[in-house]
């Protein structure tokens, strides 16, 4: 059975990249105006707000709305939506990718391409100065040779950001813009960043002597981030009434057409072998992509191992505070682990990201291991708590009769005992805390999955990055568990060795009194 | 050595003990006795505050442990304590269970704490089972080491709370002789006990306690033989055991059924329910010995007489190494035939845990 595993698992693989690679779906329809349109379920990016202008143009077409770009161009090839809207600035990059991908003429409307600004003290400042810059770009021609260079004569595998020349002297500027948004923004060769946005703004620093700190939100997170004052600048956002409320917006520095995109179903002659052998190159080797699963995997990673040790070590805390403590300790601490036991994961992170740390400079990192932490430390106490409560009072009695201390009874007695009846929980729980870790994306950290995302994004195809990144939590969870086994078995007193007992028990003179 | 000054310990819903002043000495063997729910295994705990008294005060060698001053982990290392439910770290093989309190507390080394631990097990006879684990032991035998445990610190007095209590009648007896022996070495001891016959052949002093304190303080002569006071003396003529124990080797019937019929007549039974009790022994023992053919078999008989209430019951428990499963309805069917005919009321108690299978109750 053990021999046939592993071929069986191949086999498992093989079949499913059979099933899944990206086919065409057969259109029935022709769709060539806006009048066609007005009878398509229609795939948008949520937040962006083209609903209302498909509303104007196309009033009966059905709008589907997606986290993120990425996942709209899969929903697209298999069926799920007919029409996808994408803006004229990426549609050249996405028709290299997707050779099938045929644009309608008419665009659905034309917008502005700005940055969202905090109203906050550097914010008033920096507003001042990037309107002053924009100005000067559009009259010396700036921005003309960026949109050249960028857009109208890209050239993918050339491109490069000028990043020297950064003094920082005015200060750090915290930014945000959306990844994975090819070619405003994107991780380029070994994961760099790189793109339109990208190029304009080290522009802007260089020339204001601003050092960027370049974080990758979602698009609607963005506005959150603003007025949680945790950015000063989102970068690439359509100025809106609502939105300028709580945000500045500069004039625009470019412009760009919101399109309706079809799959015309039409299937390149070449094999399969040769379509899946692209498919892993694009996803791993172009651009030294792997490397962005490893980062991922090494930020998944290094969260879930800080979270569980400062977890434990939390959980244990908390029960000798307890411990020591009277009913009002004991009520607080319950009250914290029904609060976290009952938060989702996501918005804990968030609450913790954008409200208690919003005003300070902690890594995103820091504050995941933080709320992580937190979590685990709460799962552990109650833990500990049950397993202490299988041990029972009797030998607590006879410990604290003998003449121990609480802190003695509890580490020489309770706590071995304890560890036994709760070791098994203690690792499923790591377990979840590895998965749970998956929604990090959120407070814009580059972890695994946010990693497979921004690669879904540049190769608009799921099922590598999708199965890979499972590979790798499944790889992650496996060792993981293996090494808490081993930990479960060392704990175990009972499996100490009767001869190292002894020797440890009789080494050792005996002295004359 | 210990001295109680109105010691008062109060629940919300009960007051087992008043006001109890008294003194212990050094060399005091006390047994405690009483019925149950008056406060000797509260006394027994509040003496190390394991319960926390609601008012008086405690003194041990002069210094008063009730006082929040006082650095109580030190104190209770005189005083030693031995539970009814053992409560041995079960993690720690037995050696270390002796010696766990020897290093951490005493700071010995481990080779002198091993030493000792050694000496100590070898008294109670369990040298040999030091490296296995309690859950490995029977319960007379967690019991001695639990009693080695408490040795190992050199506690100037050992608190004994009902150390036999949850022993099957098999074992009661290697863990008295150990408590006796201590005894007899002089050692000061306050023993929780509801055998009436330990409490005499063990101590030299004797509390009956009743009506929220120490009603009745004296020697063993003076407490089971004469006692002063009207609670005490009912209490004492009040239960009367007549304890055998059957096997194979020491089984003479004529002797035995001699046995019943003294304890019986003291206790100024009927004639009609001697000869019951006498029967039900009979028929009992010839129904076991017919079908446990195989294999040795032994029976413990209690008769019970509660003069207060009139009662008369006999609590059988066989032990057997037979699969007792196996012939179990057999004999259940064969005893309720016989038994009818004498108008005896049978119930059965599940014992599992104690003896082969169960106990079964004959009121006579």
């Amino acid at each position: 059975m053990k021999r046939l595993l592993p071929v069986l698992i191949v086999l498992c693989f093989l079949g499913a990249v059979f099933v899944c690679l990206p086919k065409s779906s057969v259109t029935e329809r022709s769709i060539s105006t806006l009048e066609d349109v007005n009878s398509c379920t229609v795939g948008i990016q949520g937040g962006t707000g083209y609903e209302s202008y498909l509303a104007e143009v196309c009033p009966n077409a059905q709008a589907v709305f997606f986290n993120e770009f990425a996942s709209i161009y899969p929903a697209l090839q298999q069926g799920k939506i007919d029409v996808m809207l994408t803006e004229s600035i990426a549609f050249a990059v996405e028709k290299t990718e997707i050779k099938s991908l045929v644009a309608v003429k008419e665009p659905i409307t034309v917008l502005d391409y700005s940055i969202g600004i905090a109203k906050n003290a550097q914010g008033s400042t920096v507003y001042q100065q990037l309107n002053e810059f924009i100005a000067k770009c559009r009259a010396d021609g700036t921005l003309d040779e960026l949109k050249d260079y960028w857009l109208d004569s890209y050239d993918r595998d050339n491109v490069t950001v000028d990043k020297s020349g950064i003094t920082g002297e005015n200060g750090v500027l915290p930014m945000a813009m959306e990844a994975s948004f090819e070619p405003m923004c994107f991780a380029g060769k070994g994961g760099e960043l790189i793109g339109c946005n990208i190029d304009f703004i080290y522009r802007f620093c260089r020339e204001y002597g601003y050092e960027p700190e370049i974080s990758m939100l979602d698009y609607d997170a963005m506005t959150a981030a603003l007025s949680a004052g945790k950015i000063t600048m989102a970068v690439g956002v359509i100025p809106d009434e609502e939105r300028s409320e709580a945000v500045l917006f500069t004039d625009p520095f470019l412009d760009f057409e919101v399109i309706a995109a079809y799959d015309s179903g039409e299937t390149s002659a070449e094999s399969f072998f040769v379509k899946l052998g692209g498919s892993i190159h694009k996803t791993f080797i172009r651009d030294s992509r792997w490397q962005m699963f490893v980062q991922g995997a090494v930020t998944t990673l290094l969260i879930a191992v800080l979270a569980v040790i400062f977890g434990t070590v939390l959980g244990l805390l908390l029960y000798l505070w307890c411990m020591h403590g009277k009913k009002a300790e004991q009520a607080v601490t319950n009250v914290l682990c029904w609060l976290m036991s009952s938060t989702p994961t996501v918005v804990l992170l968030m609450i913790l990201y954008y409200i208690i740390f919003g005003a300070y400079a902690v890594s995103n990192i820091a504050v995941a291991v933080v709320g992580f932490s937190i979590l685990f430390g709460c799962s552990f106490y109650e833990r500990i708590v049950s397993g202490i409560k299988a041990v029972g009072i009797g030998q607590e009695e006879a410990a604290r009769a003998q003449g121990f201390n609480m802190n003695q009874t509890f580490f020489l007695i309770q706590l071995p005992q304890a560890a036994e009846h709760f070791m098994p929980s203690f690792q499923g729980d790591v377990v979840t805390l590895i998965q749970d870790t998956s929604v990090v994306g959120y407070i814009a950290i580059l972890d695994l999955t946010k990693m497979s995302d921004l690669v879904r994004g540049r190769t608009y195809e799921a099922f590598f990055p999708l199965m890979v990144t499972a590979g790798i939590y499944f790889l992650l969870i496996w060792v993981m568990t293996l090494l808490l086994k081993r930990v479960s078995f060392a704990v175990n007193m009972k499996n100490r060795k009767p001869e190292k007992i002894l020797k440890r028990l009789t080494k050792g003179e005996i002295k004359d009194e | 050595m210990i001295e109680l000054q109105h010691l008062k310990k109060q629940y919300d819903s009960a007051t087992p003990l008043e006001d109890v002043s008294v003194t212990i000495n050094q060399g005091d063997v006390i047994a405690v006795i009483g019925p149950s729910g008056t406060g000797k295994s509260t006394l027994l705990r509040c003496l190390n505050l394991l319960e926390t008294p609601t008012s008086g005060h405690i003194l041990v060698d002069g210094e008063d442990i009730t006082s929040p001053r006082c650095d109580l982990n030190r104190v209770r290392r005189k005083l030693g304590m031995v539970f009814q439910s053992f409560n041995l770290y079960e993690h720690l093989t037995v050696v270390e269970n002796c010696m766990l309190a020897q290093t951490k507390l005493l700071h010995r080394s481990h080779r002198k704490a091993y030493e000792k631990a050694m000496e100590l097990l070898r008294s109670v006879g369990m040298e040999n089972q030091a490296m296995r684990y309690p859950s490995q032991l029977s319960g007379g035998q967690k019991q001695r080491v639990a009693i080695a445990r408490t040795l190992a610190t050199d506690p100037d007095i050992i608190l004994f709370d009902e150390p036999t209590s949850a022993l099957d009648p098999l074992t009661v007896d290697e863990v008295e002789t150990v408590i006796a022996k201590l005894s007899r070495q002089g050692r000061t001891m306050m023993i929780v006990t509801h055998s009436m016959d330990f409490a005499r052949r063990v101590s030299n002093r004797v509390f009956y306690m009743d009506q929220g304190g120490i009603y009745e303080d004296g020697t063993p002569e003076q407490i089971f033989e004469h006692p002063q006071k009207e609670l005490t003396r009912r209490f004492i003529n009040r239960l009367s055991t007549l304890d055998m124990l059957i096997t194979e080797e020491n089984h003479d019937l004529e002797e035995e059924i001699n046995r019943i019929h003294t304890f019986c007549t003291v206790k100024g039974l009927s004639p009609h329910r001697i000869v019951n009790a006498c029967s039900v022994y009979e028929e009992t023992l010839s129904i076991f010995y017919n079908y446990f053919t195989k294999g040795s078999k032994t029976l413990h008989y209690v008769f019970v007489y509660n003069a207060a209430e009139d009662l008369l019951t006999c609590t059988l428990t066989p032990y057997t190494s037979t699969k007792w499963e196996e012939v179990a309805t057999k004999v259940l069917t064969s005893l309720e035939t016989k038994l009818i005919t004498h108008s005896i009321k049978r119930y059965w108690e599940d014992k599992t845990e104690e003896g082969n299978g169960f106990s079964s109750v004959y009121e006579i």
